[in-house]
């Protein structure tokens, strides 16, 4: 990963750059992440294996932390969980969209039972948090055990093309289990972006990675107001001229949203269901949208598909989101009326106090929708 | 599935439980991976072994658990049906009955 000099003659290992240097450090990370000269130190700078910082993204303040994978891999002592912790209470306080980058070997192995119930403390943080304050994670290199379990209980996670996400390495797997398995079968783009569904967005660099973070924490953070004065085009020519025609529904949601603001979630996981987070008229919102092309919408891994990206949307009343989908049924009638105006069918989920609606069954209307396409 | 670190309002352990991040042999194996490189074949099991039983005198096991108060009592399997409805009534009376609210992560 790093490109750190030659090894000298007969060293097993490359050199191990100064700490300053390494492009682990979670200072270089984390400045990557926010906008120049923003980064404010929420947390000393140690061996902790954490680092929570405040500053800004497109102008939004966030709180970020970061492993310190200069630092025993990353792994998460006492202090390093209790700077997670802090960060934490600092979101909560401010109301802010909370980025954590990990890279970390899980909780320090050495504090055995301590470094568990401080580990704990976290999920326990990421589960009050939930629903209140945008929760954004980028695994960025090797997640194991703690560090495996704190990213998934976010709204979204982003995975960088080193990052690895599992609960215990290969060489555990291999003793326990008995299985051969290298790590990124077990916890690659392929396993998590595609069949577990862990991961909602995989990149091909660090720098991308971040990027879509960037994108994310704007969207969260810079939720802005709708103008009436969006620019209407005919979008009847992205349906087949037949009903019963199957169609990429993909071009309608981009084309429904502001130019370019859109950013997909799972594209590869439940593809029968596509879930876009973007603007219309510059306010932020979430698309859940049936896919006709891919297995004709029918619904499989998707009934946890849909509800995911309403929950992320309906993160508090500080991030007001407003959610519409469009069922095959809708989109075409109004299509076919010659308008533009597509039913917004799912005020139900426009943000109120009560997350309540999650628990809720979707409603017959739309079910029945999606039972009757072809 | 619950701990202290959660919120759990009391926390058993059986006297023969094992609480830690993994266990002893694994962890010394990444802990001391060069350690054990270094010693020949024929010697390792005996240095793991080794190795394991000073890992588990530090990383603790239950009796850390207990001293950190992850743990709260060490209960004997005969007694576990009373120890668990003794602390049911106790927050039942602290707390009153609690029903119908929860925090959930993203399902």
């Amino acid at each position: 990963m790093t490109t750190a000099p030659a090894a000298p003659v007969g060293a097993a290992k490359p050199v191990k750059l100064p700490r300053e240097q390494d492009p682990r450090n979670p200072v270089t990370r984390l400045t990557n992440l926010l906008d120049e000269g923003t980064l404010e130190l929420l947390t000393p700078d140690d061996l902790s294996g954490m680092l929570a910082v405040r500053g800004t993204i497109h102008g939004a303040r966030v709180i970020a932390f970061c492993s310190d994978a200069t630092v025993m891999g990353g792994a998460m002592g006492d202090e390093g969980c209790d700077v997670v912790v802090k960060a934490y209470q600092a979101a909560r306080a401010e109301e802010l969209p909370i980025i954590g980058l990990w890279h970390s070997g899980g909780a320090r192995l050495a504090e055995g039972v301590l470094s568990l119930h401080a580990v704990g403390k976290i999920f326990y943080e990421m589960t009050q948090a939930s629903g209140k304050i945008p929760q954004i994670s980028v695994v960025l290199g090797p997640a194991a055990g703690g560090a495996a379990y704190g990213p998934a209980l976010t709204d979204i996670v982003i995975l960088g093309p080193e990052g690895r996400i599992f609960v215990t390495g290969p060489d555990v797997v291999r003793s326990v289990t008995g299985e051969d398995v290298d790590m990124l079968r077990l916890g690659g783009p392929e396993p998590h972006g595609r069949r577990s569904g862990v991961v909602h967005i995989t990149t091909d660099s660090e720098a991308s990675a971040l990027a879509e973070a960037r994108r994310l924490a704007d969207l969260f953070g810079n939720q802005g107001t709708v103008s009436r004065d969006v620019p209407d085009t005919d979008l009847s020519g992205l349906l087949p001229e037949s009903a019963k025609r199957a169609y990429d529904v993909h071009p309608l949601v981009g084309g429904v949203l502001d130019e370019g603001s859109g950013v997909e979630l799972h594209q590869r996981w439940a593809p029968n269901i596509v879930t876009t987070m973007g603007r219309l008229g510059g306010r932020t919102i979430g698309v859940i949208a049936n896919n006709p092309s891919a297995s004709a919408a029918a619904w499989t891994r998707s009934p946890r598909k849909r509800p995911r990206a309403s929950s992320a949307c309906a993160t508090p009343s500080a991030y007001r989101w407003s959610c519409w989908s469009t069922s095959r049924a809708t989109c075409q009638a109004s299509a076919r009326n010659g308008t533009a105006s597509y039913d917004v069918a799912q005020s139900s989920c426009t943000r109120s106090p009560s997350r309540s609606y999650r628990a809720s069954p979707s409603s017959p209307a739309r079910r029945t929708a999606a039972r009757t396409s072809p | 599935m619950n701990a202290r670190s959660l919120g759990a309002t009391r926390v058993f352990a059986w006297p023969r439980a094992e609480v830690a991040v993994m266990g002893a042999v694994a962890a010394v194996r990444i802990l001391h991976r060069r350690k054990l490189a270094e010693v020949a074949p024929e010697l390792r099991a005996q240095v793991e072994a080794e190795l394991a039983a000073e890992h588990e005198k530090i990383a603790g096991g239950i009796q850390r658990a207990q001293e950190i108060g992850v743990v709260d009592e060490i209960v004997e399997p005969t007694n576990t049906r009373s120890a668990l409805a003794a602390a049911l009534a106790t927050a039942e009376s602290t707390n009153g009955p609690r029903r119908g609210h929860h925090n959930n992560i993203p399902l």
